[in-house]
């Protein structure tokens, strides 16, 4: 009886053990998120889980008792369940899985093939991974990748046609062009920068241009980057007799930081030959002109003189004019002959030591007559202290300073003044030429030292100027390394600067 | 509707069911019908003066077979089920049941299943039998037979239910079950004709 009673106890343990395990196992099915079902033999599915009902959309009665085959791409899933059987597993497949009243998703599936004691295969697991949003993920990343490429690609594209279209204008400009990165290393030669120095672009690139030896072609360049240490512009050199170029370099700047440096050679030879042939005109003509006109000046002079028979008032007064006419057409011959030799180098100076207050005495005199037809005050402020006398073209210095003291006479007003003033400045002189005439209309102070150049408002008051004077002041000036410049406000006039070094030596 | 004259026959009768039986049934019902349903049936249940809840049944406990009897004559009766509705319970029904989840891996061949048969009807009762004496794979049918369990007559027609949704899983295909011998009939033994 005892023993009835503990079999009978030992039974009850080990139902509720059971009835534990049972219930265990059963919450482990059901709140598995992992979609599972449980596959027979010959395919039928037998169990599902509730992650897989969900999945599936389809009710539990309804997939109970349905083959595999109905949920999945048929040829895929026997693959797997053959692999399945083969294998005893397959691990993350992918596979068309439909469900229910949805489009076809993917999913990875994994099985384990189940054996009984025997060793014999009752089924097998399969439990599902729902692959829609990564796949969609992968989509769309590829998507997004894929527009990024074609972005990237399209300004690639973009950028090399610009590329081209850059390299085809830079090919086929007119102007030689050298480009160099921010170290000075060349890198592009175009073709006309080819041609201008006779070298091969591949020569060059990846070189900087103080590398070049004294034998190559582009010494020229290396001479004027030598001496130019930053930007140059319209720099003139000779490369050979025949071809004369203008250099100038400008920096490459981009978001304020220079990435480069841009050389830009222009052809300027025929300007220059043409500039020759009109200069060996001018001065061919003038030289004709000016014969004949010292001729017609030399026979009026002697009958003005009376050296050929007496004449009346009438006679002398037509003659008197026609004299003045032809004194200023000598003059202005004179200037044309003068700014001919400057521009062909030709202008020669004969230096000697002289006293430069003495010139501008000179000057000054010989405008007394005009100052005073013109009540004009003249004053000359000497120096000081005793300015040396000091090596200068004598005969050009006083034409330079007769142009500009000419000018403040000539353009000042009635009862107006010119102070001219002499300093001596440590090894210079500086002279100033102070008028209150007409003055210089601030849109013209950029171009007065330019040929032929005549400000409006002088014109009105004489109309026989050649707007060369001040053009061959300065070249004169510069020619004695001297530097000239001027302050001038229209209506209240005008003072010019000079300063020239004192030189002892030629 | 069942008397609690019948029910206090139903409980003398000899024999014992698995709680996993009747916990099956009450599954269904509350898959079906929810809480309320479960409510009612486990009313009726007191009104027969067996009352029974469905959280305190031990799925592998013993209960007197006539209590599965009364709850399922009482399913029936509470929510007005004909036969075929009974034996539609009988096919949802098989796939709550551990013992069948348990039988399952039996279900690859009929030979298989005649084999194991008598075996899943003892995990189930502790009283009558079953087998599957006749049965074709090329012919397409199988004769499956229960002897000594005259219970209830609501047993034809959910067992019907049963063997339909077990026929489909081991045949893959979709099976008709008919019962050609019943025991309320005067025959020897409950007879099933699965074909499909």
């Amino acid at each position: 009886m005892v023993i009835k009673k503990q079999e009978n106890d030992k039974i009850s343990v080990l139902l509720n053990d059971l009835n534990s395990l049972q219930s265990y196992i059963n919450d482990i099915f059901i709140f598995s998120p992992l979609p599972i079902c449980f596959i027979s033999p010959i395919g039928v599915i037998l169990e599902a889980n509730p992650a897989f009902i969900k999945i599936s959309g389809f009710s539990f009665n309804e997939i109970i008792g349905k083959s595999i085959e109905d949920f999945f791409d048929k040829r895929e899933i026997k693959q797997a369940i053959n692999d399945t059987i083969e294998k005893g597993f397959v691990e993350g497949k992918e596979v068309w899985f439909s469900p229910k009243e949805k489009s076809e998703m993917p999913i990875q599936i994994f099985t384990r093939v189940r054996i009984d004691e025997k060793r014999e295969k009752i089924g097998y697991f399969l439990s599902v991974v729902d692959l829609t949003e990564i796949k969609k993920t992968q989509r769309d990343a590829r998507r997004a990748l894929m527009n990024i490429l074609e972005d990237v690609k399209e300004e690639k594209n973009k950028a090399e046609e610009e590329k081209n279209k850059t390299l085809a204008i830079i090919n086929n400009f007119a102007d030689g062009i050298l480009v160099l990165d921010k170290n000075d290393k060349i890198l592009l030669v175009n073709p006309k920068a080819e041609s201008f120095f006779e070298v091969n672009a591949k020569d060059l690139i990846g070189k900087t241009i103080p590398e070049f030896s004294k034998e190559s072609p582009l010494l020229p360049l290396l001479e004027i980057f030598s001496k130019k240490s930053k930007e140059f512009f319209r720099e003139e050199i000779n490369i050979r007799e025949e071809l004369i170029l203008e250099i100038s370099l400008v920096s490459i700047i981009r978001e304020e930081e220079k990435i480069g440096s841009l050389i830009i050679l222009h052809d300027v030879s025929r300007e220059k030959l043409i500039e020759k042939m009109k200069s060996e005109f001018v001065s061919l003509t003038a030289h004709q002109l000016r014969t004949p006109l010292s001729a017609m000046k030399w026979s009026m002079r002697m009958i003005l003189d009376g050296e050929l028979g007496k004449i009346n008032k009438e006679q002398r007064d037509f003659l008197q004019n026609n004299y003045d006419s032809n004194e200023k057409m000598i003059h202005l011959i004179n200037d044309l002959l003068n700014v001919t030799r400057i521009e062909e180098g030709r202008f020669l100076y004969q230096l000697v030591s002289a006293d430069i207050g003495q010139i501008i005495e000179e000057v000054i005199k010989s405008h007394k007559e005009l100052a005073k037809k013109r009540k004009i005050k003249f004053e000359f402020k000497k120096p000081a202290q005793k300015v040396p006398k000091f090596m200068m073209d004598v005969d050009k210095m006083k034409m330079a300073l007769e142009n500009l003291i000419d000018n403040a006479v000539r353009y000042n007003i009635k009862g107006g003044y010119v102070k001219v003033s002499l300093e001596k400045n440590k090894d210079k002189v500086e002279i100033s030429i102070k008028d209150n005439g007409v003055g210089i209309p601030e849109k013209h102070h950029p171009r007065i030292f330019t040929k032929f150049f005549r400000a409006a408002n002088v014109i009105k008051i004489d109309t026989e100027g050649s707007g060369l004077g001040l053009y061959i002041a300065k070249n004169i000036i510069e020619a004695h390394k001297g530097k000239v410049w001027f302050e001038s406000s229209e209506g209240k006039g005008t003072i010019f600067y000079l300063v020239l070094p004192i030189r002892r030596r030629a | 509707m069942l008397t609690k004259k019948e029910a206090d026959k139903l409980i003398g009768l000899s024999g014992e069911s698995r709680g996993m039986n009747i916990k099956i049934d009450l599954d269904y019902i509350l898959e079906r019908y929810g809480e309320k349903g479960i409510k009612k049936i486990e009313e009726r249940i007191i009104q027969l003066g067996y009352p029974l809840k469905y959280k305190e049944i031990e799925p592998m406990g013993f209960y007197p077979v006539g209590l599965e009897a009364i709850v399922l004559v009482s399913i029936k009766d509470v929510f007005d089920l004909n036969e075929k509705q009974v034996e539609e319970m009988g096919v949802s029904v098989v796939k709550f049941s551990l013992f069948m989840k348990i039988f399952m891996k039996y279900l690859g061949s009929l030979a298989l299943i005649a084999n194991e048969i008598p075996k899943i009807w003892k995990e189930h009762y502790t009283i009558g039998k079953l087998i599957m004496p006749d049965f074709s794979d090329e012919k397409k049918y199988a004769i499956i037979r229960e002897e000594g369990f005259k219970i209830h007559p609501v047993y034809c027609d959910i067992h019907k239910g049963y063997f339909v949704k077990v026929g489909q899983m081991a045949v893959k295909a979709p099976a008709i079950c008919q019962e050609t011998k019943c025991m309320f009939k005067g025959d020897p033994y409950h007879e099933f004709l699965l074909t499909w």
